[in-house]
């Protein structure tokens, strides 16, 4: 049937580029988690991100009791 | 982008509008709970279908799953959003107006839905069901919330962007990306449309988005928020920065190659099935990376999944993230494909991620969240535990209940007796069998909603003791050299090498036999030259992504590129081949009537017997009527090549039997049979019967009745335009197909309705009941035209 017609088809070579590139991509990803991320400072600054406080809150009228 | 610390400044967060998408997530998600529920008990007893059009099961699941994942899931996300991102930016949104915009057309539209879709104005595509005005609508909207989101980045205060901004940033393309190629279409009138893809392409597209409608909407926003709202929760930072990393990176690359695992063993090219299938298992790796961090975030804080209801919510919706992304690789084995797809157990898996991961973060990060927008404290942690405990019951009730029934369903489907014919050869005894599940599901699911009620008295006394807060802060302000950085960024030794190295891995696939040594040599080379470039200069690499991380331009182009590869790939080479297939059809047609019938080419022959000719327009009409009623919800219309399935319902279904379908019907869940080949199985008066009560032919059927087909009549006159709408899409009609349209539809109507009078039934021949009937009897019979004799006796 239709299926066949990839078999003569260079169109399957694009999955093979696609893949390349993952390939490629993946691999300058894990270089740069285990040589750029090197100084624990710098992880450190970014992934304590969430964590910086709020230091003002103006309007806030503190009326809710204890969690219970 | 290079920064500098110059003064500071201070920054008024933009609350209000998180604390509008925290009540609407809180509304919608009791909304969507209950539209769940509904839909479960009309699986359970077929009577709460109340023989109501608009009630009934085809038309309300899709409204469920909108609702459940655009309305409860949708809001959660941009409540998630806009709060955690002022804060990572250290910045205002940059424009209220956007976010208030972005906000009113959310609801809007969810609204649209809630009218649209009971009416039965869909597209029949699964998740993507909205009208073509809505989806334009969603469009807008959404390039509202990315304007206003990188607009806020391209302003913010904080030089680093944090993985949770990745993450968003992801979705926003990523998104974008999706809803406009599934959804595109050409209208028929305001409310209908036909999309531009047919058959295996739309399979393909359709799946393509389904899935990553999964991995960008469901998925990738919320693990933003874990990464921001678990720490803030833990009090500590995320187990593994560098984890987290490989975790993004990993999924953008490898989640939207993974689509064509819905699509295993159907007419989809085997090559694009395999595709899908490897990417599926490698995404096991990412997700449980993943998992794995969110949980280990919590070391040193174990004792607080004790006293703290929001972590309680977070470890078990991490735990499920967990289950749910072992599951889908495994499902997308194609071995287990067999046994579980179209069966229950992907009804439970579903569920897993849905109530579990997104429905137990979107609880946590509200326990969270509200009592901070409101500068109060929760209401009851108590009433939070009960929540935890009934729901955690409820979702493994669910998902017990659909895995025992869904390889119950599997393994009933495909046993064989020692002859090698079907065991069970009675579809409705299956679901019988499978009637004690469906109760215990219901059961699990309402009590899951009643643990959500609990939440939102627990959420809304919450609100009522507390006062709305507004948020000042003072952070260094921030000095940006785009220009420097972006030139940087384009021009550093990783970006020219890996250009290199995949241009030469490109000519090498395309060289023939005496270039490739040369080309394969210089690639060598070229990879040699980047190993001792960065052996010699680890930072001048490692600084390469530091300006990606810093520069939001340059992030989101890579992220554009990483997901457009693996759509690109899969999705041309279909849309090339479906291109050809008709006109090789229509060429074998002429060169067979051109043989005069005595001398024709047996490979011509072959071919020639799978030519497609347009539907009727009786029969077009029909199959719109099919697609309002949501009948793939139940039906599908793809048959395996698999024995179990030939034997039950005829041949294998062939990639170019749907070249014509716009949209594909291939459905994903059998709760009834397949009808790929239906067409001719029963007479007219068997399907008369089964639309006005499916019990009359069914006994055990919980089928709802569509005794409304018999009544209500189908616009023939308007027909041809409809037809000229398929004309521009490639559907071969003739001129004197459209201007006999009308014509044709009535002849072919009455046909069927003089040969249902034969047996004392009445029907008028534009009605739905007889376009319905038309359409079925046409399923399988592909090459065939349907003759009037053929038409009129059922093909008995």
């Amino acid at each position: 049937m239709y299926q066949e017609f990839f078999t003569d088809s260079t169109l399957l070579a694009w999955p093979m580029v696609g893949l390349a590139i993952f390939v490629i991509s993946f691999i300058a990803v894990i270089l740069y988690v285990v040589y750029g991320l090197k100084d624990p400072d710098k992880r450190g600054h970014i992934a304590a991100l969430p964590l910086e406080d709020e230091p003002v809150v103006v309007g806030v009228q503190q009326s809710g009791r204890s969690a219970r | 982008m290079a920064a500098t610390e110059t003064r500071m400044r201070t920054v008024v967060y933009d609350d209000d509008i998180c604390r509008a998408f925290s009540l609407a997530t809180v509304i919608w998600g009791a909304v969507a709970l209950l539209l769940g529920a509904i839909v479960a008990s009309q699986l359970s007893f077929w009577q709460l279908n109340l023989n109501t059009s608009w009630l009934s099961f085809g038309r309300l699941r899709p409204l469920h799953t909108n609702a459940a994942i655009f309305a409860f899931v949708g809001n959660m996300m941009f409540a998630g959003i806009y709060y955690s991102t002022q804060r990572l930016l250290k910045a205002r949104m940059a424009s209220d107006g956007l976010s208030w915009f972005n906000f009113w057309g959310w609801q809007i539209i969810i609204v649209a839905a809630a009218v649209t879709l009971p009416l039965g104005m869909t597209q029949g595509k699964e998740y993507a069901e909205l009208i073509w005005p809505i989806d334009i609508a969603i469009a807008v909207v959404w390039v509202a919330f990315a304007i206003n989101f990188f607009w806020t980045i391209a302003r913010r205060n904080e030089p680093n962007l944090y993985v949770a901004i990745w993450f968003y940033i992801a979705t926003i393309v990523t998104i974008a990306v999706l809803h406009i190629v599934n959804s595109l279409a050409l209208p028929t009138s305001f409310t209908h449309s036909y999309p531009i893809w047919a058959g295996v392409q739309d399979a393909l597209v359709q799946w393509w988005y389904g899935h990553n409608a999964v991995a960008f909407f469901l998925t990738t926003p919320i693990l933003g928020i874990m990464y921001y709202f678990l720490p803030k929760a833990a009090e500590r930072p995320v187990y593994s920065y560098r984890l987290s990393v490989v975790h993004f990176w990993s999924l953008v690359f490898i989640y939207i190659w993974a689509g064509p695992h819905h699509l295993l063993y159907t007419a989809l090219p085997n090559w694009a099935q395999t595709l899908g299938m490897i990417f599926s298992l490698m995404l096991w790796a990412p997700s449980w990376g993943g998992m794995l961090n969110g949980l280990l975030t919590l070391r040193g804080a174990w004792n607080k999944f004790y006293t703290d209801p929001v972590i309680k919510f977070f470890v078990v919706a991490v735990t499920f993230y967990g289950m749910s992304t072992f599951e889908g690789p495994l499902l997308s084995i194609k071995s287990v494909s067999a046994l579980g797809h179209y069966t229950d157990w992907i009804i439970g898996h579903v569920h897993g991620g849905a109530l579990g991961w997104n429905g137990f973060m979107a609880i946590g990060m509200m326990y969270w969240l509200v009592p901070k927008l409101w500068g109060t404290t929760l209401y009851s942690k108590r009433l939070a535990d009960i929540h935890f405990w009934i729901a955690t019951i409820g979702i493994l009730m669910y998902v017990v209940s659909m895995w025992v029934s869904g390889v119950s369903q599997g393994l009933f489907w495909q046993a064989l007796d020692a002859d090698g014919f079907l065991l069970y050869p009675d579809f409705i005894e299956g679901l019988e069998n499978s009637k004690a599940m469906y109760h215990m599901r219901l059961m699990g699911g309402l009590l899951f909603l009643l643990s959500y009620v609990i939440g939102m008295v627990n959420l809304f006394a919450t609100i009522k003791q507390g006062t709305k807060t507004t948020v000042k802060v003072e952070v260094p302000a921030l000095v940006q050299e785009t220009v420097q950085g972006a030139r940087s960024l384009i021009f550093s030794t990783p970006v020219i090498f890996s250009v290199v190295v995949i241009l030469l891995s490109v000519w090498l696939g395309m060289a023939d036999l005496l270039t490739s040594p040369l080309v394969l040599g210089l690639l060598c080379v070229a990879v040699a030259a980047a190993g001792l470039s960065f052996a010699t200069g680890r930072d001048r690499w490692a600084r390469w992504h530091d300006l990606i991380e810093r520069n939001g331009f340059a992030f989101t182009v890579l992220v554009l590129v990483a997901i457009l590869i693996g759509g690109v790939v899969q999705i041309i080479p279909t849309v090339v081949i479906s291109g050809k297939v008709p006109a090789q059809v229509l060429a074998y047609e002429e060169a067979l009537k051109a043989a005069d019938g005595s001398d024709v080419d047996p490979v011509l022959a072959e071919k020639a017997k799978w030519m497609q000719r347009p539907y009727s327009p009786l029969e077009l009409e029909g199959r719109d009527l099919y697609i309002r009623e949501g009948c793939y919800t139940c039906h599908s219309q793809m048959i395996r090549p698999l024995r179990h399935e030939v034997l039950r319902y005829g041949d294998y279904s062939r990639l170019e039997e749907s070249l014509l379908n716009h949209p594909f019907q291939w459905g994903s869940k059998r709760t009834g049979p397949d009808l790929a080949r239906v067409g001719g199985k029963y007479a007219n008066l068997w399907h008369y019967l089964h639309f006005m009560d499916p019990r009359q032919t069914s006994p055990a059927s919980n089928m709802p009745s569509y005794h409304w087909f018999k009544d209500a009549s189908v616009n023939l006159a308007a027909t041809h335009k409809k037809m000229q709408t398929m004309v521009a899409l490639g559907v071969p009609y003739s001129d004197d197909d459209l201007l006999s349209a009308e014509a044709t539809g009535l002849s072919q109507g009455r046909l069927i309705a003089a040969d249902l009078a034969e047996q004392q039934i009445v029907i008028e021949p534009d009605s739905e009941m007889a376009a319905i009937i038309a359409y079925l009897q046409r399923l399988g019979r592909g090459p065939q035209a349907v003759s009037a004799d053929d038409v009129a006796t059922g093909g008995r």
